[in-house]
């Protein structure tokens, strides 16, 4: 699987009217009775269509792990504290995949399209469907993007006693990348997507690739991967390569949460010059995910 | 070389009960029965149609969340049951879940219960759309991946369609897909909303149709490559597409809704000649059974295969219908019928469909299941008893 285009759309938590704003710089098409959780995936989507015009035939996966939390919270303001039924566009975007499907409207994409979530894996359990599909043959070309918004505005964590602030650093973030199953004119390769069912196994895996990690690469690492063990994961890898292992700290300009793998590889492949990339998150059951993306 | 995917163990929930003999009766005999919710939250003197899940001891619903999970664990315990894995088998199955409504029962219940000033430091409208299947691995004891699918009512279509496209190419060995709609009331007064639940009767592809009745229900399947018993079913292909037509219908002319059954049968290795009969979406709603019957039409033409609908018989279970319906729709043919389509009496000149009226004898054959939702999505599956 080859990345043709990568976006990554992360800000501080904005309003609809500023997202519009945004959004009128990527299209003239007017989407009526939008939320912010889908133009929020709009913005990513337009934007990494820009830099590679999108087959018609492309699938769609949009991967999130709270869906539209605003069209949500106002349905269930309607019903329970107005009395009244809800707005029927609002209904209507508390199902996710009305983002999903406003993309492939917008950009004329006709293919799959699903909206899937895995509880903290949800961007590569996203990238394990799309393997699947073009292994079988189903799907040559896709667009695949994480949307989450902010969960709450700053301001309620700063007016709430015992939380700081800073210690809640909420983006919202809209992570795309174009993938097809051709090398010619590619940015980079999906090289490996392995799941594993320990942190041991993980490591395992880690151990029969020394030459990979041994190549100019860095390590990346999911939100859920607290300090310690990120340095146990290093100092592992430095035992395997017999070098000192490089950390690619994504996450460093927006806190520390609310960070992404989509945040991650699209980074890597927009700013960093190293050659390969491994990424490394978790759940919370410790269920691990490496992701090796290299350049070409 | 694809792997072969069977459908090894099964189990519901649902308005009908969760004995499979019983609902197996009740389709026999044309039994739907269906309670009368009132939209007490906003028109406290108007009431709709539901199809509702009756537990043992009505006072497990005073929990909601407690209530959630017990008839997810129940149902899933069963399916396990049914396919006779053994615990290290369990520990191995991934979970493909879909859903519309996902965990909104259990955050509406603590919604309605905070105050203001909570919910405006703390609220999320969701604990997270993974949180749901982490739970279920957790009790299970399962290691493998998890999928949370909500693409609306394909959701748990979908879910099938991948985790039997991971089984097909030797990806997994096999599967644990869940489709889960609890009641809630943003389904129940966001339909009404919209204008599209009937206020009597569901009645597909009939000229007097009167919109959709929704219906909660959990159904669980175990997928594997190894049939199990002779009866077993097994999955052939599936597709699924999007209609970019509008959000929340399809075009008219169901050109979608023919390119994805006939990807599917493309993908199943199959012609429509083969069809011996189709699970429609049949929600009773106008603009699905205009839809729905031109997509047909073009994949049929003339020579339609026998058509029936589920839905009268438990409701619209949205996001849950995938699974919800195909377990019906197999354990009947397992019994040697199609069933009827309940509510049809008066033929649609427009559409020119007479869905089953009444248990057709069938035993054996290829069947499409069809199925679609907001969002543009459509999603066809086929699958097969016949030797």
């Amino acid at each position: 699987m080859f990345i043709h285009s990568a976006v990554a759309h992360i800000t501080a938590p904005a309003d609809v009217k500023t997202l519009k704003e945004e959004l009128k710089r990527h299209t003239e098409i007017h989407f009526r009775r939008i939320s912010k959780f889908v133009l929020l995936a709009l913005i990513g989507a337009y934007s990494c269509a820009a830099r590679h015009c999108p087959d018609g035939a492309a699938a769609i996966y949009l991967t999130t792990e709270n869906g539209n939390l605003a069209d949500t919270e106002s349905v269930l303001s309607q019903i329970y504290r107005s009395h009244s039924l809800p707005m029927p566009f609002n209904f209507i975007n508390t199902m996710a995949n009305t983002a999903a499907f406003y993309v492939a409207q917008g950009l004329g994409l006709c293919g799959r399209n699903l909206t899937v979530s895995s509880q903290n894996l949800s961007f590569e359990r996203g990238m394990e469907l799309l393997k699947a599909d073009m292994d079988l043959g189903f799907v040559k070309h896709a667009l695949i993007g994480l949307v989450d918004v902010a969960t709450t505005a700053a301001s309620h964590f700063a007016a709430s006693p015992g939380i700081s602030n800073t210690q809640v650093n909420q983006i919202d973030r809209s992570c795309w990348l174009y993938v097809t199953s051709e090398r010619g004119g590619a940015m980079g390769e999906l090289a490996a997507i392995q799941s594993f069912k320990t942190q041991n196994d993980a490591v395992q895996w880690l151990e029969t690739n020394p030459d990979a990690l041994s190549q100019n690469a860095v390590i990346s690492f999911g939100s859920a991967v607290g300090l310690t063990e990120k340095k146990a994961w290093l100092n592992r890898v430095q035992a395997i390569t017999s070098q000192p292992a490089r950390e690619f700290d994504y996450a460093g300009n927006f806190g520390n949460c609310n960070v992404t793998t989509a945040c991650a590889v699209a980074h890597f492949m927009n700013t960093f010059s190293a050659a390969r990339l491994f990424h490394i998150n978790k759940n919370f059951s410790d269920q691990y995910v490496i992701l090796e993306v290299s350049r070409c | 070389m694809k792997n072969p995917v069977f459908i090894t163990g099964k189990s519901l929930t649902c308005s009908l009960g969760e004995d499979l003999d019983m609902m197996m009766a009740c389709l026999q005999q044309k039994q739907a029965p269906m309670d009368l919710i009132p939209l007490s939250l906003a028109d406290p003197a108007t009431s709709r149609p539901y199809y509702r899940i009756h537990p043992h001891d009505q006072t497990v619903r005073n929990n909601v969340e407690t209530y959630f999970y017990k008839i997810l664990f129940d149902t899933v315990a069963r399916a396990i049951a049914d396919a006779g894995l053994l615990q290290r088998e369990v520990e191995d199955l991934a979970i493909f879940f879909g859903s519309t409504s996902i965990d909104i029962p259990i955050y509406e219940s603590h919604y309605e219960k905070s105050d203001d000033d909570a919910l405006n430091h703390f609220s999320q409208a969701s604990y997270g759309y993974g949180a749901i299947v982490s739970e279920t691995s957790k009790h299970f004891g399962i290691k493998g991946p998890c999928y949370t699918f909500t693409t609306a009512c394909t959701s748990s279509a979908n879910a099938l369609l991948y985790a039997a496209a991971m089984i097909e190419k030797g990806s997994l060995e096999r599967a644990l897909v869940i489709g889960y709609d609890l009641f809630n009331n943003t389904g129940f007064y966001g339909f009404e909303s919209l204008r599209l639940t009937a206020t009597s009767a569901c009645k597909p592809f009939d000229k007097n149709r009167d919109g959709i009745i929704m219906g909660e229900a959990c159904g669980a399947v175990i997928l594997e490559r190894q049939c199990k018993r002779v009866q077993d079913f097994r999955y052939l292909g599936g597709a699924n597409l999007c209609d970019t037509f509008n959000v929340t219908t399809h075009n008219v002319e169901g050109d979608v809704i023919a390119e994805v059954i006939r990807q599917a049968m493309l993908n199943a290795g199959v012609t429509p000649g083969d069809i011996a009969a189709v699970k429609a979406h049949a929600t009773g709603s106008e603009m699905n059974d205009r839809m729905e019957a031109n997509g047909m039409r073009q994949v049929f033409m003339t020579e339609m295969p026998p058509v029936t609908g589920i839905k009268p018989f438990v409701g619209h279970t949205v996001g849950a219908a995938g699974v919800v319906e195909l377990i019906l729709f197999t354990e009947a043919v397992k019994k040697g019928f199609l069933p009827a389509t309940l509510g049809f009496t008066v033929m649609d000149e427009e559409l020119m469909i007479t869905p089953v009226t009444e248990n057709m004898p069938m035993a054996a054959g290829i069947f499409i299941l069809n199925y679609f939702g907001f969002g543009g999505n459509c999603t066809s599956m086929i699958i097969c008893n016949r030797s």
